[in-house]
């Protein structure tokens, strides 16, 4: 079956795609050589000639060793296409994976994204790698064999190709069922993947919900869908394996008869009796391969049109408008520039499908020198305020400037509400935008407020932390953002909640720090808390999508 | 690791097979017949093509009805073979998955916390990949040797020195089984490191997607990734490499086998010395060739099956360490039943302590009356958290005991409960708390006994959500569209739909504005049962009947008069 998406990912490597179709023909070549080295030996001891047999069998091991040596050389060209091609595919449903509009899709699921990522990448290498090549290597060397045969008994010769044609078309009449059952069996992969990274994530509240047993019979319910799926499609598969078999089987034992008949009636010499059995049974190695290779990869083809779906066989993909920056310019120096003043005018936006504006016609000015806060009730708008800022969505209406140019994702920093941390050092998490001294980490973590706890620590700067932060406490995990934030040197300087999970004395710090901070950057806090808002200037009141100047 | 590690981890794995065993002595019965009919098949035909050479004579009308009968009953017993192995293959890992969950289950999150993206690679692919030992291995090796006998058998009878060959090169042949093991496993270790590290990669990145974009670390990410994808396909290849190898040793030796079997018999046919004395006749050569072949390509087939199975090992490792990992809550043999009526909560000398961090409670006592409102305070990172999960029971203290306590004063250790009788009574709202996919309705029922949609709406509207949100709307993982605010009320409606006796609070209003925060507050006062919340907010801790500072280490209960602490 010819899946076109993985032939063209192939084509991109014509010379690693060409080697290892030549030295796939090859090592089929040294197996008809010995199929005829073989047949001369048989005949040699029948007629009793001990030193053709001898030669003949010397023949047998060299081109056993020759093959061997072919075939390694093979191993290696088909895996390295395998890898390439895996490599190239991965790349761009990775760059297609990380996009803003993943942040507001309820649809998402990370554990389907996981498993499409992974292991739906992984599963081509064995289609691409054994497979491609393998069709190659039957359409170039079956026809050699079956004229081969048809010069030496015309009718060995049809009974073969009759074999051959059969092996191959009759699986065809499965084609279309095999299409939508592995779409059903990957969609089930998928949705499992989805539901046990969830549940595997949410382990402690599914356990104090006590709802442990009602997750396990879901997932259970899943589970039993994908091997129900699995069984199908395998099922579908098996019967294809099923026919080539019955084709070979029936092929061969009809070369067979016709060498009889041959021999029989006593027109040939027996060389060519054996030449003629063991030609059909070579005639059809590339077939039984290729069905090997078949049923090794197929599970893996389930996932291709998911990937196809995402975008991972396009080489030119139109990044959304919002993101492009960030991901294209990806400029992580950490440049020291400064901006005056950040300016939104007429801002509107709406999420698709909500019935009302979450944002309408909003204008807000924010300068340097001194930190600007942004109150309101929850759920008003602030959090998606500052997605638009960072064009992780895009304004249906309105501006977005810095000093009079369009604002880029690259002058933020932000220090989200609930921040999450990568697994690795504390060092890792803190230099994310490259590289920093020690001194420059010491700085910025005595402003933050978490000094003296990661200096607590058993191994302070390189304290292993765990997925998502979730080692550390609410407060610290904070604290350590801040402290990212500070480091990464952007004049813009997005805080939304920083004192939440923090005891009085802290949040006072914390806050004192963001005046200081505002004096070379633009600040803009959301806060909730009228203590932290005592020393701030601008505060402006954001209700039902309209911003509101306030007393402080 | 060593070839015996290497059987315990596939040992560990076995018992999963124990329901199957119909279904395995059916798969090796029908695989037995396939082999052998396909050996059968050959053999006849040798002798047929001997039979013309040799006597020019051809086959009679049995043998037509013969290898057209095997060819046909060779391509369904092929099809029913593989169908149920594989059929089984997928019923067990099936099993092996949920029994995987289940140790999760119990050990998540553990006192050392693990990448949920580690342990998705050995639920979903190494259990994925376990399905070649399942569907090929057992069955397969015992209908390989069952053929292997009869080949034996048959040849030794008609040709003693035969069978001799044949006994020899299939245990050439077998020996190979064992080449380059170790590396094979080594790599297999490797790539399977490689896949876990790729997958942990990815729900990290997929995890903090805000944080990816706002950093601009897409590029990064995905140039590590690329970089990894490039190591595991080196490994591919040289394991690739390897099991080539392996295999052309092999042929090679089945070659040998070949030669030595022609040898052999064609010096007992007496075709190779002229008047020697022929104990066999020249036109069975090419049969007794092709049996004493089918012998050693029987052998072959389990070798190569046995070869593909080393690189398998450190996954089948994994799984077999995941369904054994040890519980972080003991399971009472016989649960004691919980009385009915209000409880309170007694904390008695507990201690604990994360893996590899200096102790967070050392001997920490504590007692809320039935109906008490307490509140928990302390700076952040001082272990409120910690006193807040052990009374939910996500772990099980080092020393002391955490009860329910009846208002007659008996304590009932929560150790000694079932669990369902205990989150029926005990009910937590977190920072951690999580929001799953599916709808509002979907996400409040959770563990919940049945409730009416008009209870849930009363709830979400005493959390005050009712006014933005309906219990259709899809939530989305982690309730993406939602803002901090948002989830916390959430949280909180979903505990308050179990109608819980004990209510434990940890930091839900730190995020919230002021009213809305007076407004959880509200709710909280007017909880009928007891309360135990973790907050430094002097707002939320004000409403409360007393508090209690966990930094108080002296072991006695600290009560701090309300007001006085959280100064702002």
């Amino acid at each position: 079956m010819i899946v076109p998406q993985l032939w063209r990912e192939a084509a991109r490597f014509p010379a690693t795609l060409a080697w290892s179709v030549t030295l796939l023909t090859l090592v089929s070549l040294t197996h008809l050589a010995q199929a005829v080295a073989i047949a001369w030996s048989m005949s040699a001891v029948l007629r009793g000639q001990a030193h053709d047999v001898l030669v003949a069998l010397a023949l047998i091991v060299g081109i056993a060793l020759l093959r061997l040596v072919l075939c390694l050389a093979q191993a290696s060209a088909a895996a390295r296409l395998g890898g390439r091609v895996r490599q190239a595919v991965r790349r761009r449903a990775m760059r297609a994976a990380l996009v803003s509009e993943r942040l507001h899709d309820t649809a998402a699921r990370d554990g389907s994204m996981r498993a499409s990522l992974g292991d739906g990448v992984d599963g081509i290498d064995a289609y691409v790698s054994k497979y491609l090549p393998a069709v190659a290597q039957l359409l170039l060397t079956c026809p050699i064999v079956v004229a081969g045969l048809l010069a030496l008994s015309p009718s060995a010769g049809l009974c073969v190709a009759a074999g051959v044609v059969l092996a191959l078309l009759g699986p065809m009449a499965w084609k279309r069922m095999a299409a939508r059952r592995g779409l059903d069996h990957w969609d089930s992969y998928e949705a499992l993947s989805a539901d046990l990274l969830e549940s595997l994530r949410g382990m402690a509240t599914l356990r104090t919900l006590g709802d442990v047993p009602g997750t396990r019979g879901r997932l259970d319910a899943r589970s039993e869908a994908l091997r129900r799926a699995t069984e199908r499609v395998m099922r579908v598969s098996l019967a294809e394996t099923a026919v080539t078999d019955l084709a070979v089987q029936a092929g061969v034992v009809a070369a067979s008869a016709a060498a009889i008949a041959h021999a029989v009636a006593g027109q040939a010499p027996s060389i060519e009796v054996y030449l003629i059995l063991l030609l059909a049974s070579e005639a059809f190695r590339p077939v039984r391969d290729l069905s090997r290779h078949w049923h090794a990869g197929f599970l893996g083809l389930t996932a291709v049109p998911g990937l196809d779906r995402l975008g991972a066989f396009a080489e030119q993909r139109a990044t959304a408008p919002g993101h492009a920056a960030s991901a294209v310019e990806g400029d992580r120096a950490p440049t020291e520039r400064r901006a005056e003043e950040l300016r939104v005018t007429g801002l509107g936006f709406r999420y698709p499908g909500a019935p009302d504006d979450v944002l309408r016609d909003l204008d807000l000015t924010a300068r340097r020198g001194s930190l600007s806060a942004i109150v309101g009730a929850s759920g008003a708008g602030k959090s998606t305020l500052f997605d638009l800022l960072l064009g992780f969505l895009t304004p249906h209406s309105g501006r977005i400037e810095l000093d009079g140019r369009p604002l880029r994702p690259s002058d933020i920093a932000v220090v989200s509400q609930r921040p999450v941390l990568f697994a690795g050092t504390i060092r890792d998490n803190l230099a994310v935008t490259g590289p920093a001294t020690e001194a420059e980490l010491v700085a910025a973590c005595h402003a933050a407020g978490i000094l003296d706890e990661i200096r607590g620590f058993p191994n302070g700067f390189d304290t292993e932390v765990t997925e998502a932060g979730t080692s550390l406490s609410g407060g610290q995990r904070q604290r350590l953002a801040l402290a990212r934030a500070l480091l990464a040197r952007r004049p813009v300087l997005l805080v939304d909640e920083p004192t939440s999970a923090l005891d009085a004395g802290r949040a006072a710090n914390v806050i004192e720090t963001l005046h200081r901070v505002a004096r070379d950057r633009v600040v803009i806090m959301i806060s909730h808390r009228p203590e932290t808002l005592t020393e701030v200037a601008h505060v402006l009141r954001l209700d039902s999508g309209h911003l509101d100047r306030s007393a402080p | 690791m060593n070839v015996f590690s290497a059987l315990r981890a596939f040992r560990e794995l076995l018992p999963v097979l124990r329901p199957e065993w119909r279904g395995m002595l059916w798969s090796y019965l029908i695989g037995t017949a396939s082999a052998l009919s396909l050996a059968g098949l050959t053999v006849l035909t040798a002798w047929a093509v001997g039979h013309a050479v040799v006597e020019r004579t051809p086959p009679g009308p049995l043998w037509w009805v013969l290898v057209i009968g095997l060819v046909l009953v060779r391509a369904v017993l092929t099809w029913r073979e593989m169908d149920v192995s594989h059929a089984l293959a997928y019923r067990v890992l099936a099993r092996l998955r949920m029994a995987l969950f289940d140790a999760y289950a119990r050990s998540v999150p553990g006192r050392r916390r693990e990448h949920s993206g580690y342990a998705a690679t050995v639920a979903m692919d190494d259990i994925e990949k376990l399905e070649f030992f399942y569907a090929h291995t057992v069955a397969q090796l015992g209908a390989s040797l069952t053929l292997f006998l009869a080949s034996l058998v048959s040849a030794s009878v008609l040709l003693p020195e035969a069978g001799l060959v044949v006994l020899v090169g299939g245990l050439v042949v077998a020996s190979s089984a064992l080449y380059r093991a170790r590396a094979a496993r080594r790599l297999g270790e490797q790539e399977q490191r490689e896949r876990s590290a790729l997958s942990t990669r990815i729900v990290d990145a997929l995890g903090a997607l805000r944080e990816v974009l706002a950093y601009g670390l897409a590029p990064r990410i995905i140039a590590e990734t690329d970089a990894a994808t490039a190591r595991a396909a080196a490994i591919a290849r040289r394991h690739e490499l390897l099991s080539q190898l392996v295999t052309a040793i092999r042929e090679l030796v089945i070659t040998a086998v070949v030669i030595g079997i022609i040898a052999v018999s064609s010096s007992a046919a007496g075709v190779l010395a002229e008047g020697a004395q022929a104990r066999l006749s020249p036109a069975e050569l090419p049969a007794l060739v092709a049996l004493a072949l089918a012998g050693v390509a029987a052998i072959s087939d389990a070798t190569a099956t046995l070869t593909r199975l080393h690189p398998l090992v450190a996954g089948a490792e994994r799984v077999a360490t995941g369904i054994g990992r040890a519980p972080v809550v003991s399971v009472p043999e016989r649960p004691r039943p919980l009385p009915t009526g209000p409880l309170g909560l007694r904390f008695r000398d507990v201690s604990f302590a994360y893996e590899g961090r200096r102790p967070t409670l050392t001997s920490w006592s504590v007692e809320l009356a039935p109906g008490e409102h307490v509140g928990l305070v302390g700076p952040s990172g001082s272990g409120k958290s910690t006193v807040i999960a052990l009374a939910a029971r996500l772990w099980d203290p080092l020393a002391g005991t955490i009860e329910l306590v009846t208002p007659d004063g008996t304590g009932i250790p929560v150790a000694e409960l079932d669990d369902a009788a205990l989150r029926d009574a005990v009910a937590l709202v977190d920072q951690e708390a999580v929001l799953f996919h599916g709808t509002v309705r979907d996400n409040l029922l959770r563990g919940c006994a049945p409730r009416s949609d008009a209870d849930l709406t009363a709830v979400l509207e005493r959390v005050g959500a009712a006014a933005w949100i309906g219990l259709d709307d899809e939530l989305g993982e982690g309730g993406v569209r939602l803002s901090g605010g948002q989830r916390a009320r959430l949280c909180l409606a979903r505990a308050l739909v179990r109608r819980p006796r004990i209510l434990l609070v940890d930091e839900v209003t730190a995020s919230l504005d002021p009213a809305t925060e007076q407004a959880i507050c509200d709710v909280i006062a007017g909880f009928p049962g007891t309360v135990l919340v973790a907050s430094h907010r002097a707002q939320t801790l004000a409403r409360l009947d007393r508090l209690v500072d966990v930094t108080d280490i002296t072991g006695v209960t600290g009560v701090v008069p309300a007001g006085r602490t959280g100064g702002a």
